[in-house]
């Protein structure tokens, strides 16, 4: 028998290695005691100061005075009291508190199969898989891109499809000048896992595309605009030679796709999806449509907060970031970390922030409008986990001072104006050059791409590298 | 006293005693010519068999008798199953295998799975120490449950939108003006979905006085428990609102003093009628429409109230079990707190005061969840010993109505599946042992049975409620090592005594 019992611990030992899986759901968290000055934050209520056995809910925050303040909570699902000292001062959900307990080493069984499948290249690279991207990501791609702009079909809306999860429907309204809806919605069903929109619209018109899923995540609105396809030269996809190879042609296609959004920005992304769709037969045109219909999941990493992309705002990165005053409504991107991040905005040593976003599934943000005077003030963009990317954010706000200009202002050399700007002073204002060339973004497409250039990975680029 | 009739039972036993003595000696015998005429119609029997074996290489040898003592070990559980020390190694490794499975379920390397129901989980609202001794709480340490308090968790629990609430605590007794102004708010509350909401309420019965026991009296008829007294008697449930239940919770020790069964109900007097009043995991199981035909006639019986008549009382008076003990056995998915060490429970967890104090917000895991009010304090005197260690009531019944709600009862593997996987299992341990190295193919049957344990076992339990004996190859690994070593023992004592002790017999 003791043969058989050093067998069993062995067994256990590796199955402990082998899948470690604590899931991680947002759960309630039972306060058993708490530093002086810790508050817990409902929704919508008064701060109360956290007793012993206050329950806080996954989305109550509870806000420490100061960097090193702890709580000694309880998850409700999980027996043991675990400590939470405070990183820094400020306000972390309830749910966040409860998955910083789970270490970077825990995955779940389910994420340690999906890794080892793309180790051992089984994974669904090259296959030809029958089910669409967004039944594959478990989510509707659309829906987890920041929008700032709209998204941009030429002529008309006819044969573009996109990709939705199971349970999905949408509804398209052709909407006013003044926003308005012009016309009563129309429902779109799902066929096949993808939603086909209507040969409907002309150059100038713009719709609204209501998509509902079965997750919150899932539900989003976004704006269509019809452009004429005359007026923007290289857009437009090359004409066939009758006669040729129809695959020669899907490749064609399929570059003409992919460049057009490369070049263009990610407003196009749709538009590049409806030159592709005749296509979609081909291997090839099938996968840069499968790519195009994934716009986003490449600047925030799945699992890991530094893997494979590192944390990092490569626009922020300079000892000091300097911005004129005034009434501002910041512009912020980043890259890596594991979503939902929160950005927030306080002045140096005051824990209340003045400007906040959270819950955000993508890498860039504009922040609500705050009246900037002088003074310092820390932008923090923290992950899912809590983690804040150790480059220094410290934003001063000069009253006075111009930014440096150089001779040349014209339109034509705007963009090599803020790329000059952001060179200045070991990139002292590269921030406040953001600011500038975020301010057009959805007006010249050269603004993305400088952002992209800049501070943000292509939006094409591979999830894994 | 002895009584006339036990005098005529010890002369007819006396006299069966003598007749036995009798036959025994009539044999003892003829058993010298009995077993020389056997060692005859054997030897033809067996010889040719003999002769057929001793034409076999040794590893087919070997294996055909790993098989044969496979297939024996087999077939004897089976026909000794439930008796003696059969029953109690059946009983280990059920021990065992559960034990094992709610360790690993909170380690997190087996994903527990969603009730199959629209029910999202389990909330235990724990009268713990802190709880029970704390001010806030009947003024600190009551000696009775105070039902204001315990009046307002349940209020709490169905406003953050509990589906079914279990009250595991005593209320029986006189109805106050606390209780007629609760019931009567709790008559007249509605709830957005137009769905009712069920509580159940744990009752206890007062058994019949000793002296009046049937042993003492033979010819009268046995008196049934009576309901003691509630003030939830009074209630008259709404169509669509809050419906109460009456539950009688029972668990059953085994003859190793372990809680592992429940009892599904008991028949219980109430008034001049008779009324089966169901265990709480019962009393779930029912509300659901999707029912198991074995438990659905059990559904059936709580609507029904019987006349009481003196041939019914004896037949159901007495506790229903079922005569499969399997049937009424629990899982234990949920451990206490305390042997986790930072596991996973499968359970939300919430003191009593913290839902006490709790008033600005609702707490999320309630929604749509199954909530069990109990004590977990040590002064409630309401702990059990079950094989996942020391319980208390309250997380009993949690198992037990995760149990119940997921598998209603659960059954043994059928003999279509159970005979090929014991035969599987047979050869390829026979295999093992006949063509393998013994260190190695202990190894990989030890191997073997862990995997089984993770992947067979449990899934099976787990998803289906269905148990597999997995002790047969255990058992036959240890009688083969056993065996084997009994015979080399053998050789080399025959080899010392022949004076070959420098050449031990392989």
């Amino acid at each position: 028998m003791s043969v058989l019992r050093v067998i069993h611990q062995w067994w256990l030992v590796c199955a402990i290695a082998a899948l470690p899986a604590i899931a991680a759901d947002a759960v309630s968290l039972v306060i058993h005691s708490a530093d002086p000055g810790v508050t817990v934050q409902p929704a919508d209520g008064p701060a109360r100061p956290a007793v012993p056995w206050r329950v806080v809910g996954a989305s109550e925050r509870v806000c420490f005075p100061k960097a090193g303040a702890r709580v000694s909570l309880r998850r409700s699902d999980r027996a043991g009291d675990f400590d939470y000292p405070a990183p820094q001062a400020g306000c972390w959900t309830g749910a966040e508190i409860a998955l910083s307990l789970r270490g970077s080493e825990h995955r779940s069984s389910r994420e340690v199969v999906r890794q080892l499948r793309a180790i051992l290249g089984i994974d669904r690279q090259g296959a030809h898989s029958p089910s669409t991207a967004a039944a594959r990501d478990g989510a509707n791609a659309f829906c987890r891109v920041t929008a700032y702009t709209d998204w941009l079909v030429l002529d008309q809306l006819g044969g573009l499809s996109m990709p939705v999860t199971a349970g999905t429907s949408a509804t398209l309204t052709p909407l006013a000048p003044d926003g308005t809806p012009a016309a009563p919605p129309i429902a779109i069903g799902q066929t096949g896992g993808e939603i086909v929109l209507p040969a409907i619209g002309a150059p100038g018109q713009v719709f609204q595309l209501a998509i509902r899923g079965g997750l919150q995540d899932d539900t989003c609105t976004l704006r269509l605009r019809v452009v004429a396809g005359a007026q923007h030269s290289g857009v437009a996809p090359a004409p066939q030679a009758s006669g040729s190879d129809a695959q020669e042609a899907a490749w064609q296609a399929a570059v003409h796709a992919l460049r057009l959004v490369e070049n263009h920005g990610r407003a196009w992304s749709l538009e590049a999806m409806r030159q592709i769709a005749p296509h979609r037969a081909v291997r090839e045109a099938e996968q840069a449509h499968d790519h195009l219909a994934r716009p986003n999941r490449t600047c925030a990493n799945t699992e890991s907060t530094e893997h494979p992309t590192r944390f990092d705002a490569p626009l922020l990165r300079a000892s000091t970031s300097l911005l004129r005053a005034g009434q501002r409504s910041l512009f912020v991107a980043w890259r890596g970390g594991l979503p939902p991040f929160r950005v927030t905005l306080a002045r140096e040593g005051d824990p209340t922030p003045i400007a906040e976003l959270s819950e955000l599934k993508g890498c860039e943000a504009f922040l609500p409008a705050t009246d900037l005077t002088a003074g310092q003030y820390r932008l923090e963009i923290a992950d899912r986990r809590s983690y804040v990317f150790p480059e220094a954010s410290l934003l001063v706000v000069v009253k006075q001072a111009a930014p440096p200009a150089s001779d040349g202002a014209e339109v034509a050399t705007w963009l090599a104006q803020a790329q000059w700007l952001a060179e200045q002073d070991d990139g002292r204002w590269r921030f406040s050059a953001l600011q500038d060339v975020a301010a057009r973004l959805g007006e010249l497409p050269e603004a993305e791409a400088w952002i992209a250039r800049n501070g943000r990975p292509p939006a094409l680029s591979p999830a894994v590298q | 006293m002895l009584s006339p009739v036990n005098a005529y039972w010890n002369v007819l036993l006396i006299l069966a005693l003598t007749v036995c003595v009798w036959l025994v000696g009539c044999i003892a015998e003829q058993l010298p010519a009995v077993v020389e005429r056997l060692k005859q119609h054997g030897a033809t029997l067996v010889e040719p068999l003999r002769q057929r074996y001793r034409t076999w290489s040794h590893y087919w040898q070997h294996f055909a008798v790993c098989f044969a003592l496979g297939i024996a070990i087999e077939t004897a559980l089976h026909l000794a199953h439930g008796l003696g020390p059969v029953a109690l190694w059946q009983r280990w490794g059920f021990d065992k295998t559960v034990s094992l499975l709610q360790t690993y379920r909170a380690l997190g390397w087996i994903d527990r799975e969603p009730l199959h129901s629209d029910y999202s989980g389990f909330v235990w609202v724990d009268i713990d120490e802190v709880s029970w001794s704390d001010p806030r709480w009947g003024g600190g340490e009551p000696f009775l449950q105070p039902r204001r308090e315990v009046f307002k968790l349940v209020d709490r629990a169905f406003d953050w939108g509990a589906r079914v609430v279990y009250v595991d605590l005593l209320l029986d007794g006189k109805s106050g003006e606390i209780e007629r102004q609760w019931l009567a708010k709790l008559h007249d509350r509605r709830f957005a979905d137009g769905k009712p909401r069920h509580l159940l309420a744990a009752r206890s019965l007062r058994q019949p006085p000793a002296g009046r026991s049937p042993s003492n009296e033979a010819h009268a008829a046995p008196e049934l428990p009576r309901l003691r007294p509630a003030f939830w008697d009074a209630y008259q449930a709404p169509a669509s609102g809050v419906r109460v239940h009456p539950v009688l919770p029972h668990f059953r020790p085994d003859s190793d003093l372990l809680v592992r069964r429940w009892s599904i109900g008991q028949t219980a007097a109430i008034g001049d009628a008779s009324r089966f009043l169901p265990s709480p995991q019962l009393a779930l199981y029912c509300l659901q429409p999707g029912r198991h035909p074995s438990l659905a006639a059990w559904c059936q019986r709580l609507a029904e109230t019987r006349e009481r008549a003196d041939s019914e009382t004896t037949k159901h008076g007495e506790e229903h079990t079922d005569h499969n003990p399997l049937a009424s056995t629990l899982l234990f998915p949920f451990g206490s707190q305390e042997g986790y060490q930072k596991g996973d429970l499968g359970y939300g967890l919430f003191p009593a005061l913290s839902v006490l104090i709790k008033a600005d917000a609702p707490i999320d895991e309630f929604r749509n969840a199954i909530v069990v009010i109990g004590s977990s304090y040590e002064e409630s005197r309401d702990h059990f010993y079950t094989p996942v260690g020391r319980l208390p009531g309250a997380l009993l019944n949690l198992n037990a109505l995760d149990t119940m709600l997921r598998h209603g009862q659960l059954h043994e593997l059928p003999w279509q599946a159970k005979w090929p996987l014991a035969l599987t299992l047979i050869v390829l341990v026979a295999a093992l042992f006949a063509f393998g190295n013994r260190l190695m193919a202990t190894v990989i049957a030890g191997g073997l049975v862990a995997a089984g344990f993770i992947f067979v076992i449990g899934p099976l339990l787990l998803r289906q409620g269905l148990w597999f004996d997995f002790g047969a190859p255990m058992l036959g690994i240890l009688l083969h090592r056993n065996i084997e070593e009994f015979i080399a023992a053998r050789q080399r004592e025959k080899a010392s005594a022949d004076g070959h002790a420098d050449h031990p017999a392989h």
